[in-house]
């Protein structure tokens, strides 16, 4: 019986309210990044992320800016703009001056948990995202 | 020291719990109490029920930053949003682990509490199938022995399964927990545990004593549910 429950069909029905806009979703976004950045985000960032791919490209900015050579401007140096865009809330940057001001739809995705891996490697693929990464079906379902 | 059991995989589990004849319906039967001391392989064996690929949505709650396989969301709008869009393995890892616990579960169980009312609603007020697996980790910080009994947890553990939720609670400290996640559990599942946590589990009806020989070995767990016991190797690394 469980089988024919569509969870996904129901939870819409139940959560119909619009979303919050996306001023809104970016401030809450801010507001994980700040979290993350005040504590040890060396650690938070690697398991939070882990299991997908995009996890490769925070891990290993991770491992190689956080630490002897801590700091976004390597970061950018390293992997370019559209990278870094990400990887300032993976390391917890400054959001008000970086990816909550310039990627607003992109920070949304990140802390609504909405982002996935293929979206995220789409996204970053491209400079100054304009438009949120699409909501992809789960990875490990059929 | 190498275990000499099979998998969880190959235990008979309908032999234990009556009429789970599948990872599913062993997982979905009842409440289940997960206890095991440090690097028992606790977290390794609620990744293996993650990775399951089973119909329920399950939900991981993730206090400890564990790396768990699923959809990783930070929080319940990212847990609702996540449900909306279809997933059915989501891991919720609070990014400030240090606090109040209590608030950030009680939000991440309110959505989960709404879809099952909808659930037992549409069925006509009756129970709603089982359609969520909600494993809590580290149950202690979300309720702990003095939670009071609106504490979400509790709830879930007393209300949820009229609602189809199902929730398996893990910790190192069975001691620690709510007297809830003691006695509303139908199913144990023990690895390997400290000597003096015995006396407590007992006090609970679990019979550790007669078991115990095995317990204290590592890589050796044990099912029980009631009176039954059927003992299996925590997932590979033996």
């Amino acid at each position: 019986m469980a089988e024919e429950i569509d969870v996904a069909d129901v939870a819409a029905e139940v959560f119909k309210e619009a979303p919050a806009p996306v001023a809104e979703q970016a401030e809450a976004a801010a507001q994980v990044a700040k979290q993350a950045r005040s504590k040890d985000y060396a650690k938070f960032a690697p398991s939070r992320f882990k299991e997908n791919k995009i996890a490769q490209v925070i891990n290993a900015a991770i491992d190689r800016f956080i630490g002897p050579r801590t700091g976004i401007e390597a970061a950018e140096h390293e992997v370019g703009e559209s990278y870094t865009a990400f990887g300032y809330w993976a390391i917890g940057a400054d959001p008000d001056q970086s990816s909550a001001a310039l990627h607003p739809a992109l920070a949304a995705a990140w802390a609504t948990g909405t982002y996935t891996a293929a979206g995220a490697l789409k996204h970053v693929s491209h400079d100054q995202p304009k438009t949120a990464p699409p909501i992809m079906p789960a990875e490990d379902e059929a | 020291m190498k275990a000499n059991l099979p998998p969880l995989d190959y235990v008979p589990l309908s032999e234990v719990v009556p009429g789970a004849s599948s990872m599913r319906d062993f997982l979905t039967s009842g409440h289940g109490s997960i206890f095991a001391m440090t690097r028992a392989g606790k977290t390794e064996l609620m990744r293996y029920f993650m990775k399951r690929r089973i119909k329920p949505l399950r939900v991981f709650y993730n206090p400890e930053e564990e790396s768990v396989p699923g959809h990783q969301v930070a929080d319940a709008e990212g847990l609702k949003r996540a449900i909306m869009a279809g997933h059915r393995s989501i891991v919720v890892t609070p990014p400030d682990t240090a606090n109040n616990h209590t608030a950030r579960f009680a939000a991440v169980a309110q959505v989960l509490w709404r879809i099952g009312d909808d659930l037992k609603r549409r069925n006509g007020g009756n129970k709603a199938p089982p359609w969520c697996i909600l494993f809590v980790d580290e149950a202690q910080v979300v309720a702990g022995k003095d939670a009071d009994p609106e504490n979400p947890l509790r709830v879930i553990l007393h209300r949820g399964l009229k609602r189809g939720i199902v929730a398996w609670c893990a910790s190192q400290e069975p001691n620690l927990v709510s007297h809830s996640v003691m006695t509303q559990a139908q199913t144990f599942i023990l690895l390997e545990v400290n000597r003096f946590r015995a006396p407590y589990l007992e006090g609970y009806g679990v019979p550790v004593g007669e078991i115990w020989d095995r317990l204290k070995q590592k890589y050796h767990g044990a099912v029980i549910h009631g009176n039954r016991v059927a003992f299996f190797r925590p997932i590979p690394k033996t």
